[in-house]
């Protein structure tokens, strides 16, 4: 299985890619820290499931959903941010693709069971 | 004693002069040469309707010249009018007819008449008739002695002739009303209304009129004793009489002037007055003021003969004998006038005026015979007077209930006014609510619209204040949220590092997590500085 991180902050890379491997050695990890980039690279990654910060210089998270939407590409998104709000929540209701909003810091177990549901 | 008896009989004298005055001596003396310049006319006229006006002229103005040449001339005009079926020409010829009846006199037949025309004026609508006929009728009842009723119809005359704006008439029957008032001897009423037509016929410019008015007003005051006031309006009636020519005025006022003169014991100023007026009723035939005029030269020379008083005795008249038998002729030569013309009021007078000469005469005998002539006449008028009295009474009544219903008019009439007072003061009131209330809606309109303007400016001002607090408050939230990442950024690196901990081994961890914990709190560090600093500076602001 293939999953796709896009966070500005290696450091949350880094604390998610090694809980990913924890949970199964096999799945094969891309992670960004520039989204523009892992937006260019999408189609040719192809992820089964993507983990997105928000929060994000230049193109922030939204941006990269609304970019996903023109290309009408609809691979499973799960929110991965520093803070959930309510607003936030509702808005991304908006978009279909969108699976989750979880909050950091996220437990192995709270991973296992996102990635059970969603994949 | 004798003096006394004297001065007695000379009073009784003065004041039988006073109470039987002689009627009618104002004439128009000159009326033959209108009369013959009229009758020329009538020669000329065709059979219409303006030789019927012409006749009834004639007519009209005989009475007091030749009232059976004017009866005569009356019915003439009656016949033609009655042929042309000319109505207003009939009512014309009854009142002709009627005023010289008046002059034979033959007031009942002359009532008559006047009151065909009335009816014939009623029937027509014609008022100028009618309030000639009026009139006319009350000058029958004077003829009559019946004054009440000779009031009922001259003011009903003068209300007509108000109505048609007629000055010559109105002024001519105020004269009336006021001989009536003078036969009535309600001097102050009398007075009154010869006052109010001397002041109308002023206004129309006519003199002839002022003059009689003045002889009235002369004779009022004469009665009242102001002999002084009369002998001044005699003159100055006159003179007016002398500038207008006027010959039958003239002998009139110099009559009067006589008279006022004999009571004020100026014989000489009494006889000269009488004389002159005398000469110009000779020179017109006017046989009833020849009677008259020639008692009053008769009275004058017996008082001269009587007067005990020796007051202003001209040399010609001191002579008492003398001037006795002068007033014997003088008053034979009145009673026989009067006798052929069956001048009744005359013969009174004249009788009584002989009594007091033949008694002072010293013949008794014929003193009483004419005593007894001037009782039996005085009776005769007296019980005619007594009849008339209590018609009088009646028409009196009569003209009382009138008067109330008169009165029961113009208090309805005012109550109308007042009525339509009320009604328009109504109306103004009300006008004047809905003027208020038009402007209260208005004043009212004008503050709604600007409360209106205010709760929009209001709405306005709220608006955008609402407006700049909701952007005020997106910004303060969007500070807060962004904040809140920055903060809970690091701290989620923290604790996901640590919970990383539990998964990995100690080595690993201090080795690989130990220096991004490290790094993670100095972020927090710095973001929490950079959070104080922002802060303070949004404070500021």
């Amino acid at each position: 299985m293939k999953i796709l991180i896009i966070d500005d902050e290696p450091v949350a890379n880094y604390i998610l890619i090694r809980l990913l491997k924890l949970i199964n050695s096999d799945y094969e990890v891309v992670d960004y820290t520039e989204p523009e980039k892992a937006a260019a690279n999408l189609m040719t990654i192809a992820p089964d499931l993507i983990f997105l910060d928000l929060n994000m210089p230049k193109l922030n998270g939204w941006g990269f959903l609304d970019f996903m939407a023109t290309q009408n590409n609809q691979s499973k998104v799960v929110i991965l941010t520093s803070s959930v709000s309510r607003v936030d929540q509702e808005r991304a209701a908006g978009y279909g693709n969108v699976k989750e909003c979880i909050a950091k810091p996220v437990t192995k177990e709270r991973l296992k069971a996102c990635i059970d549901a969603h994949v | 004693m004798a003096n006394r008896a004297a001065c007695i009989k000379f009073y009784s004298l003065i004041v039988c002069c006073i109470v039987i005055c002689w009627p009618g001596l104002y004439a128009l003396a000159d009326k033959k040469a209108y009369l013959d310049s009229l009758n020329n006319q009538l020669k000329q006229a065709a059979e219409d309707t303006n030789k019927v006006k012409l006749l009834f002229t004639i007519a009209k103005n005989y009475p007091d010249y030749d009232p059976n040449k004017g009866l005569a001339t009356g019915q003439q005009a009656l016949t033609l009018a009655e042929h042309l079926e000319y109505h207003n020409g009939i009512a014309a010829a009854y009142l002709a007819i009627g005023l010289n009846e008046c002059s034979l006199p033959d007031y009942t037949k002359a009532k008559q008449h006047f009151n065909q025309a009335l009816e014939i004026a009623a029937q027509t609508g014609n008022k100028k008739i009618a309030g000639l006929a009026n009139k006319d009728l009350g000058i029958a009842y004077i003829g009559e002695t019946n004054y009440p009723q000779a009031l009922k119809y001259f003011f009903d005359a003068l209300q007509i002739e108000q109505e048609l704006h007629n000055r010559q008439e109105i002024f001519a029957v105020l004269e009336y009303i006021g001989i009536v008032y003078e036969g009535q001897k309600d001097f102050t009423k009398a007075l009154k209304y010869y006052k109010m037509s001397f002041d109308s016929a002023q206004a129309t410019g006519d003199k002839k009129a002022n003059g009689k008015n003045l002889l009235n007003i002369g004779q009022v005051n004469q009665q009242l004793g102001r002999n002084k006031e009369a002998f001044g309006c005699y003159t100055e009636a006159l003179k007016t009489f002398r500038e207008q020519h006027d010959e039958g005025g003239i002998a009139a006022a110099l009559a009067d002037i006589g008279a006022v003169s004999l009571q004020l014991h100026d014989y000489a100023t009494a006889l000269k007055n009488n004389f002159e007026g005398l000469a110009i009723y000779e020179r017109f035939s006017d046989r009833q003021n020849i009677a008259g005029v020639t008692d009053n030269i008769g009275k004058i020379y017996l008082a001269a003969a009587t007067d005990t008083l020796g007051s202003n005795i001209p040399d010609s008249l001191t002579n008492k004998n003398a001037s006795l038998q002068k007033a014997f002729y003088f008053l034979n030569k009145a009673k026989a006038m009067c006798k052929s013309l069956s001048y009744l009021d005359g013969m009174y007078t004249v009788s009584y005026d002989l009594s007091v000469a033949h008694e002072a005469a010293g013949n008794y005998g014929e003193a009483l015979k004419n005593y007894k002539e001037y009782i039996a006449l005085r009776d005769s008028i007296y019980s005619g007077e007594n009849n008339a009295k209590i018609s009088n009474l009646e028409i009196a009544r009569e003209l009382a209930i009138k008067d109330q219903q008169l009165k029961i008019k113009q208090l309805e009439l005012r109550q109308k006014r007042n009525e339509n007072a009320y009604f328009i003061i109504g109306i103004g009131l009300l006008l004047g609510i809905i003027f208020t209330l038009y402007r209260n809606f208005s004043t009212q309109k004008k503050l709604n619209a600007t409360i209106g303007n205010l709760a929009a400016e209001q709405e306005k001002i709220i608006a955008s204040r609402t407006e700049a607090l909701q952007q005020s408050n997106k910004k303060l939230v969007d500070l807060v949220q962004f904040n809140v990442h920055n903060l809970r950024e690091p701290i989620t690196r923290i604790t996901g590092l640590l919970l990383l901990k539990k998964e990995i081994g100690d080595e690993d961890f201090f080795i690989n997590c130990l220096p991004m914990i490290d790094e993670a709190v100095t972020d927090l560090d710095n973001t929490l500085k950079d959070l104080i600093k922002t802060t303070e500076e949004t404070g500021k602001a």
